[in-house]
């Protein structure tokens, strides 16, 4: 399709250039940096062409409304390709809009190459090898998340995610697995809800937290529980919670899981669900959970425990209490380092440390026997809820 | 070298810890190098939070441990640059001492020089994909 519009810089007509437009000091610099446009700018910018593209394609308009950490979210997008891979994984989540109420998170999204409308200095193709950049307003609300096929701008007073993407055959693996990941990290954050590294599983609302880094067993787990009934809520990334009453909630983000090829071998149920990756760095294949077994799939849970999978050669998964030291090495770590927000992140380890010493904490040694592992988990719920 | 009544506390925009039954975790948040200490160390880094000197450090573990304040000066002096050389800590004026409760409690084990653990794991992944540069604290929630 050609480009029938191009967008100038200037387009949004009678909005005033905000404060804080110039750009932040320490700024990334590469292809991906726009000399001149800074991100409140760019919020206008595609803010604009959002509208325009909402605007000349009524049949290219989508709008779904999900429930992300007890809100309510509205997703728009201009761009039917899009608009399914968006949506899909978030399937789980999704509500009826919300009768007269406000969403807390509005994100609006037009793929140029359905919608005909670009953006200067954007051109749908490009090197999807290529590293991201986040950009950020002086006054560092306006947070601008940059790759090759996709831009978006995060007002993070208005809750409001704005962005370009190229054409949407040309999203990543992760991009599609995990849209506005690190939009997304931030939104929770602002709320107070901290999206951690750890996967989550459940049984009647009750659930089990599984923490560690990579490689460190949490898919296998979670997997291994969904496979065997238990509810699935993740098993990479969770939005946790405290409530007023002094009790710890987990919300699921995805419903989707990124797997090795070896990894994926143990999972039969997966497999002819598996994707894989197109890139040389896309060595996983993403599975969208939702196609496979989406009555397995949970929103939230009240977190009962946390265990901290190992693998240990054991003859079959074993429980063993962890110190709350122990727990908080184990998952502190790849919680907050890999936060997109790491640098604000010292009062999140504080929370991290006090759910870690509300909730009992176990070591799940693992080795053969993995079909054992949900009865350990169900151990840990019948001791604990 | 450190001057005895030289202060340090933790630098606040960078680092984030917490000392848990005895054992102090420290990390380091824009390099993605993290730290434990336990003991002698943990009751160290309680007691520079709370804006005591370095020479009233060695005094009061001398005195939980049972040792001399001045062979236990230059363990101290030791492990703070460390974490000087680690960025964890900065000198700083006019801290205010605060009371010396350090949870870390009465000593439970004989005196031990401290020792600074450190774990690279998460730093090359976070060289790989370093955090938002410029962030602020979250605008006021409605």
């Amino acid at each position: 399709m050609e480009r029938e519009d191009v967008l100038e810089p200037e387009l949004a007509e009678g909005v005033e250039r905000p404060e804080g437009a110039e750009r932040a000091d320490a700024q990334p610099t590469g292809p991906l940096d726009r000399p001149g446009v800074a991100p409140p700018e760019e919020y206008e910018q595609f803010s604009g062409g959002f509208r325009q593209a909402w605007d000349r394609n009524p049949d290219q308009r989508h709008e779904r409304w999900f429930t992300f950490a007890d809100r309510p979210a509205r997703i728009r997008v201009a761009g039917g390709g899009l608009a399914a891979h968006v949506f899909r994984a978030f399937s789980h989540l999704a509500r009826e809009p919300g009768d007269g109420e406000a969403a807390a998170l509005t994100v609006e999204l037009w793929d140029e190459r359905a919608c005909g409308v670009g953006v200067e200095g954007l051109e749908p193709g490009g090197d999807l090898n290529a590293d991201g950049a986040t950009f950020v307003s002086a006054d560092g609300w306006i947070v601008v998340t940059a790759r090759t096929q996709l831009r978006t701008a995060f007002h993070r007073v208005e809750r409001h995610i704005v962005g370009w993407i190229g054409r949407h055959d040309h999203l990543t693996q992760y991009e599609v697995g995990r849209p506005l990941h690190s939009e997304l990290m931030l939104w929770h954050k602002d709320l107070d809800v901290q999206a951690i590294h750890s996967g989550l599983v459940a049984r009647g609302g009750d659930g089990v937290l599984f923490g560690g880094p990579g490689g460190s067993g949490k898919s296998t787990t979670a997997l291994t529980c969904l496979e065997a009934g238990l509810q699935y809520l993740a098993d990479d990334y969770v939005a946790l919670m405290a409530r007023p009453d002094g009790s710890w909630v987990g919300h699921s983000l995805y419903c989707s899981t990124h797997l090795e090829p070896g990894h994926l071998e143990r999972f039969p149920f997966l497999e002819p669900h598996a994707i894989p990756g197109r890139l040389p760095r896309e060595d996983k294949s993403l599975v969208m959970l939702s196609e496979v077994h989406p009555g397995g799939l949970g929103r939230k849970a009240r977190i009962r425990a946390v265990a901290l999978p190992v693998v240990r050669g054991v003859p079959a998964p074993t429980l063993r209490e962890a110190s709350k030291v122990e727990s908080l090495l184990r998952l502190a770590p790849s919680s907050l380092l890999m936060l997109p927000y790491g640098g604000i992140a010292a009062g999140e380890f504080e929370k991290l440390s006090r759910f870690l010493e509300d909730v009992p904490t176990y070591w799940l040694e693992l080795g053969d026997g993995m079909e054992e592992i949900p009865h350990r988990i169900d151990e840990i719920l019948e001791r604990h809820s | 070298m450190l001057a005895p009544e030289a202060r340090f506390r933790p630098r606040v925009t960078d680092v984030a810890a917490k000392v848990i039954d005895g054992e102090a975790i420290i990390m380091n948040l824009s390099n993605g190098l993290y730290f434990s200490m336990d003991g002698v160390g943990a009751t160290v880094w309680e007691l520079l939070e709370r804006g005591h000197s370095l020479k009233e450090v060695a005094e009061t573990v001398g005195a939980r441990y049972s040792v001399d304040p001045a062979s236990v000066q230059p363990d101290v002096h030791g492990l703070v640059e460390d974490l000087l050389l680690e960025g964890l800590v900065e000198e700083g004026d006019g801290i205010e001492p605060g009371p010396v409760e350090p949870s870390a409690g009465e000593a439970t084990g004989g005196y031990e020089p401290p020792v600074l653990n450190k774990y690279t794991d998460m730093a090359d992944l976070l060289a790989l994909d370093p955090p938002m540069p410029g962030l602020a604290e979250a605008p006021p929630v409605e």
